[in-house]
């Protein structure tokens, strides 16, 4: 698809939004600034507090930056929530003990947050029940479990031992299950968006897998263990910055609502295919394709008319409707578009202009059966020909001669009196005049030249044949002029010809055939009256339709007294 | 006579077979394609070939083609090219190449059985025999481009067609219903209108006129 050509849509976002984006960036501006005032609680080192709050900072920024350039996605308001989780498990350095009862209990929430970042990518929004379920115990596992952690006494050891061993296996399977779930839908995707998956899903599985088990890998590595905080911290950070680039990578580029693309199409001029751009501009996702319904045929199809397939399982099919009749449909990627909503207000927008180009569609597909039909009905009507032509020739013709044969021998035969002789012989003549007229009416249907060695030999037996001086210059390769070609070149020069002597009074006659790239030219003129016109009805118009149909071009001058010049053009595909 | 049929249609063959063994002419073989044709003309050696235009495997002007290299390969043998349509230039491919006798004839012809057949002893014997319509259409053309047929009397015009088609002044002469004489004279007429030099020999004036004919209108 190309997409500089049309010019790009404002992104308009509606004012209460921009309202409360600016209230979040505010209320988190003030948390940040409210923890570095409070400082770190006594034996906690003083680099923390910073630390944890530029990472709250990272994540509310990254947030708020993906809700602004993609409104109609839910990933902004997801990296908030996990700039909350982040600012939740930092409070405890405060020093404070019901701040750090909150960051016990929100401690790995952050890893939570990330697998569901992770599957919801990019729209914002779970789809099918795995993944939801997948989240879910991800919530379950670093919130509920994480309760007894803290709420036991200390000296509860193998209590305590259980539930951490429970909680490690539990966390294990959410990530093995959205690592699966990824996989999935990566060998799926469109290859566009692949690029824009593949390092966004290894980034964001590496760091759920590193950031629990780095604490007691790191250090077998040889990592001292303010390195060890240090790495965890830094790919903790990573996170949002990678969901940040993924959002605004790729296909997933601005987008806009659906209001503002009526008048963008109409600035665009509505070219074709111009209703699917506008929607995987604005629902941000560049394999939607857009197909139009054709009642005739009871079937989706494309642009140009041929039949679809029915969309893969994971595509989704909004249907578009005018006044409840439907005229096309929205094929789009349901991992890349969240709001189904917005794909049905938007198919509700463009409607109108769907309806149009299904109309275009259905149009140019019927067009093209009604050519093929016509291709069909000029070679229907040659073998009609043909048919009758090669009967007569091995039938009728044969037994004429036989005929007369038989009545000239019993003229001759023995016996025979001089009347019945005489009689016999005129029978036998009779016959022999039945014969040439019905050798006029084949050479009609069909002349032999034609059969035997093809349209210049046959031009030129027309000619030879003609009361008045004629001249044929032919350039045709005949081995080579497809039949349907080369018949409909004849009957062009045949009833040109008879006109010229019967209608216009010519008193001489050219008659050119010209082959170059794939197209024959035939060219006709006399010196005769003038005036023939193309009429309804007559031989002229049949040629005309015969010629439109094979795809060629018939184009006749004829001024009264100016004489007539015929001049066709025929594909012949060589 | 031994004689040697290319015909497809098998009840024209039969038909021909009959009509030359009842004249006492020896058919040799009777075939129904040229490739079949001219393997036999190898073998037998006829004096004289009929054969059909149009056959298997392709219907088109296979017969004709095969005449053609028969009359080339073959001086001994003389063809005779039967169909159900003429045209001029198949007339000015045959005429073309060999001394031997040739003929070019409408199917149709056959049924005139004693004129069929002395045209066949008339081609044997080196002559020619040209299917009266083509004849028209090579006088039509040659008028049509002017030149010195237009010069020629209807009647004089009459013993040119009639010569063209390969006939004696005997046999002229019987057909117009005046001496061999008159007829004479009209053909001097024609060679001096023609440019042509008076030659002795009949079949050679016959064909003289003919490539005449064919290029007056070629110019």
């Amino acid at each position: 698809m190309r997409r500089e050509a049309a010019p790009r849509p404002a992104p308009a976002r509606p004012a209460p939004l921009r309202a409360v984006l600016l209230l979040i960036a505010l209320f988190a501006l003030v948390l940040g600034v409210v923890q570095l005032v409070v400082g770190a609680a006594p034996g906690v080192p003083e680099w923390v507090i910073p630390v944890f709050t530029l990472l709250f900072w990272t994540w509310a920024v990254a947030g708020l930056a993906a809700w602004w350039r993609r409104p109609t996605s839910f990933l902004g308001a997801l990296l908030l929530l996990g700039s909350l989780a982040m600012f939740a498990a930092g409070v405890g350095n405060l020093g404070h003990p019901v701040l750090e009862a909150i960051a016990a209990m929100f401690a790995t929430t952050l890893l939570a947050v990330t697998v569901h970042l992770l599957l919801a990518f990019p729209s914002g929004r779970l789809r099918g029940r795995v993944p939801v379920v997948t989240v879910v115990l991800g919530y379950v596992n670093s919130i509920v479990l994480q309760a007894p952690l803290f709420l036991l006494p200390p000296d509860e050891e193998t209590l305590l031992g259980v539930v951490s061993t429970m909680q490690s296996l539990l966390g294990l399977v959410v990530v093995v299950a959205a690592a699966v779930l990824l996989v999935g839908r990566l060998r799926t995707a469109d290859p566009r968006n692949r690029r824009v998956l593949l390092p966004l899903d290894l980034y964001g599985i590496l760091a759920v897998l590193l950031i629990p088990v780095s604490g007691s890998l790191l250090p077998l590595l040889g990592a001292d263990p303010v390195g060890v905080v240090a790495a965890q911290l830094a790919i903790t950070g990573g996170i949002p910055i990678a969901f940040l680039i993924g959002v605004l990578a790729g296909g997933f580029s601005p987008t806009v609502e659906a209001d503002a693309l009526s008048s963008w199409l109409g600035v665009a001029g509505s070219p074709r295919s111009a209703v699917e751009q506008a929607l995987a501009r604005s629902l941000g996702d560049d394999s939607l394709r857009v197909s139009y319904w054709s009642e005739a045929q009871g079937v989706f199809v494309d642009a140009s008319g041929a039949e679809l397939e029915e969309a893969p399982g994971a595509r989704l099919r909004e249907e578009v409707r005018v006044e409840s009749r439907l005229v096309g449909a929205i094929d789009y990627d349901g991992r890349m578009v969240a709001d189904t909503e917005a794909v049905r207000r938007a198919g509700r927008v463009l409607a109108l202009a769907l309806d149009r180009e299904r109309l275009t569609a259905e149009l140019s597909a019927s067009n093209a059966e009604l050519g093929l039909s016509r291709v069909r009905l000029v070679e229907a009507a040659d073998r009609e020909r043909s048919r009758i032509a090669r009967d007569l020739h091995d039938g009728l013709q044969v037994q004429l001669v036989l005929l007369a044969l038989e009545a000239q021998q019993l003229a001759h035969a023995d016996g025979t009196t001089a009347a019945t002789a005489a009689a016999a012989t005129g029978l036998r003549r009779r016959i022999d005049e039945a014969a040439a007229d019905l050798r006029h009416l084949v050479h009609e249907v069909l002349p032999s030249g034609l059969i035997e060695r093809g349209l210049t030999a046959a031009a030129e037996d027309l000619i030879d044949r003609l009361d008045i001086p004629a001249t044929l210059d032919s350039d045709v390769d005949d081995a080579a002029l497809p039949a349907a070609t080369a018949r409909t070149a004849y009957l062009i020069v045949a009833e040109s010809l008879s006109n010229a002597v019967k209608h216009a009074g010519a008193r001489s006659v050219a008659v050119r055939l010209r082959q170059r790239s794939g197209v024959l030219e035939i060219t006709v003129g006399d010196n005769g009256a003038g005036g023939a016109r193309i009429a309804e009805g007559g031989g002229l118009k049949g040629l005309a339709d015969r010629v439109d149909a094979l795809g060629g071009s018939f184009e006749l001058t004829s001024a009264p007294g100016a004489g007539t010049r015929l001049r066709a053009e025929l594909p012949c595909g060589s | 006579m031994r004689v040697v049929i290319a015909e497809d249609e098998l009840l024209l063959r039969e038909g021909l077979i009959h009509l030359l063994e009842a004249d006492g002419i020896e058919v040799l073989a009777a075939v129904g394609t040229a490739a079949e044709l001219e393997a036999e003309v190898a073998r037998l050696a006829p004096d004289l070939v009929i054969t059909d235009i149009r056959m298997p495997p392709t219907h088109t002007d296979e017969g004709l083609q095969a005449a053609v290299r028969i009359r080339r390969a073959h001086p001994g043998t003389a063809v005779v090219v039967l169909s159900q349509h003429v045209q001029r230039r198949y007339a000015g491919e045959l005429l073309g190449p060999g001394e031997g006798g040739v003929g070019y004839l409408l199917k149709q012809r056959i049924a005139d059985v004693r004129t069929f057949t002395a045209d066949l002893r008339r081609v044997r014997a080196g002559g020619t025999a040209l299917d009266p319509e083509v004849v028209a259409v090579l006088l039509t053309r040659a008028a049509k481009a002017g030149g010195p047929a237009r010069a020629l009397t209807p009647r004089q015009l009459e013993v040119l067609g009639l010569m063209a088609e390969g006939r004696s002044n005997a046999h002229i002469a019987a057909r117009l219903g005046t001496s061999e004489k008159a007829v004479v004279q009209h053909t001097s007429k024609i060679y001096d209108a023609f440019g042509l030099p008076v030659d002795a020999d009949d079949h050679r004036r016959v064909l003289a006129v003919i490539r005449f004919l064919s290029e007056a209108a070629a110019q």
